[in-house]
């Protein structure tokens, strides 16, 4: 699979119009971002609209990114992501099935589940959130987790934890600036 | 800053990337973002970051039609044969069955363009008319709805004051089976408002506005054509299925 190098030169050849390395990028990437979105929105329509909407934005944003913005990979799955959470946000009344926290805990449990795309500095990236993660007390760590996964808001993670909004606004904040400590002790 | 005030930052990025800020806290950050550049580096950070979360998941193979949208809604042309031959196509893509030319960047951009130029002629073409008493109304909103791959396209028309539509379709385009084309009216500061089914053969047509998107048309706004499901709701709050084309509506100033 293509390294750093390979997909920030087709994300730079894309922002100059280059077709072949917007499909190549697209060959390359599309299948994590696909399934990334699958988790979010739990819905394959859903996933693959949002998926559309990702890449046209990638062709027309690809000449913001930069290489100090990170690995091209994660920039571009932050890419999907916000789109997910704009389809979640306009559909909110339509509630997925749950998956609960538990599953997510999994996660992090789950050495496997990286998948093949990109190796070394993708592995080190997931390798450093999963073990910070794991420094966070449990509610703080689903509170996230449930966040990433499922673009809840605060009040539905409140609802979902069966806690008060506060204490939910507060298990987030904590385990981000924990989260955020750790990384930086790793770094 | 203080160390609350930095704390309160890393927050706010944090949580925008985690996407739990509600719509006036998301707001307020984007307006910051703007002018901050700790703010923007912040944000970098965090996308990086939890970004990697991403990356847990098993990749999944898309459907090759997702790839088809994203060319369409784009206006790229087909990928050549040789790329498709070397293997790079998307997988579950068909082997493009054209050479491909150079093609330019931003074709969305340039449609607009074009679309506010051919807008200007109508404007024009309407007052050339207008020593003839029996003409209708001068149009004072036009737009141009441009298919780039067909070169269809629709002109659309609306008067002053009205609540009547004129779009000139100016040849026939395919709506596959099950399929609509259906027109959405987009402000900028606003939610798309349906205006009714796209008319997708050959001739005059005409489309109703309602009162408020009637009043809305002075403020800037675009046009939107989506492809829905023929069976989905024709009076949905919100588009569904592919969006197709978008084009401004151009004003007449004069």
């Amino acid at each position: 699979m293509a390294e750093r190098e390979q997909l920030a030169e087709w994300l730079s050849a894309t922002a100059r119009g280059d077709e072949q390395a917007f499909q190549r990028l697209y060959a390359a990437t599309s299948s994590q971002l696909y399934a990334l979105l699958l988790r979010i929105l739990r819905n394959p329509e859903r996933a693959q609209d949002a998926l559309q909407d990702a890449y046209v934005r990638v062709w027309q944003k690809a000449d913001t990114y930069a290489p100090e913005r990170g690995a091209p990979l994660t920039w571009l799955l932050s890419i999907a992501r916000y789109r997910a959470l704009d389809v979640l946000r306009r559909k909110r009344p339509e509630v997925a099935m749950p998956e609960e926290p538990d599953m997510m805990a999994t996660l992090l449990e789950d050495e496997q589940a990286l998948s093949p795309l990109e190796e070394n500095e993708n592995q080190q990236s997931l390798d450093a959130i999963r073990v910070c993660l794991k420094t966070l007390q449990p509610q703080q760590r689903d509170s996230v987790l449930l966040a990433y996964y499922e673009g809840l808001t605060h009040q539905e993670l409140a609802e979902r934890l069966d806690a008060p909004l506060g204490t939910v606004k507060s298990w987030i904040r904590r385990g981000l600036m924990r989260l955020r400590e750790c990384l930086a002790e790793r770094a | 800053m203080s160390e609350s005030e930095q704390e309160q930052r890393i927050l706010q990025a944090a949580e925008y990337v985690l996407g739990t800020l509600d719509a006036r806290e998301r707001s307020r950050f984007e307006t910051l973002l703007m002018h901050d550049a700790e703010a923007r580096a912040e944000l970098a950070y965090w996308e990086q970051r939890l970004g990697a979360l991403g990356l847990a998941p098993a990749p999944v193979e898309p459907p090759a039609a997702v790839w088809d949208g994203v060319t369409r809604q784009l206006g790229l042309r087909a990928p050549d044969r040789d790329t498709a031959e070397a293997g790079v196509a998307p997988p579950g893509q068909p082997a493009a069955n054209d050479s491909a030319g150079p093609i330019w960047r931003g074709v969305a951009l340039v449609a607009s363009v074009a679309a506010l130029v051919m807008a200007a002629m109508l404007f024009t073409g309407s007052t050339e008319r207008e020593a003839s008493p029996a003409e209708a109304p001068q149009p004072a909103y036009a737009s141009v709805v441009y298919d780039e791959p067909t070169g269809m396209s629709w002109l659309v028309t609306a008067p002053k004051n009205g609540h009547k539509m004129k779009v000139v379709a100016m040849g026939d385009y395919d709506v596959p089976e099950g399929k609509v084309l259906r027109l959405w009216f987009k402000p900028e500061n606003g939610a798309p408002v349906l205006l009714g089914k796209w008319p997708h053969t050959h001739g005059d047509h005409e489309m109703t506005m309602p009162d408020d998107v009637a009043r809305s048309m002075d403020q800037p706004a675009q046009l939107m054509v989506f492809m829905e499901d023929a069976g989905s709701a024709s009076q949905a709050s919100a588009p569904s299925g592919k969006l197709m084309w978008t084009s401004p509506i151009a004003r007449r100033t004069g």
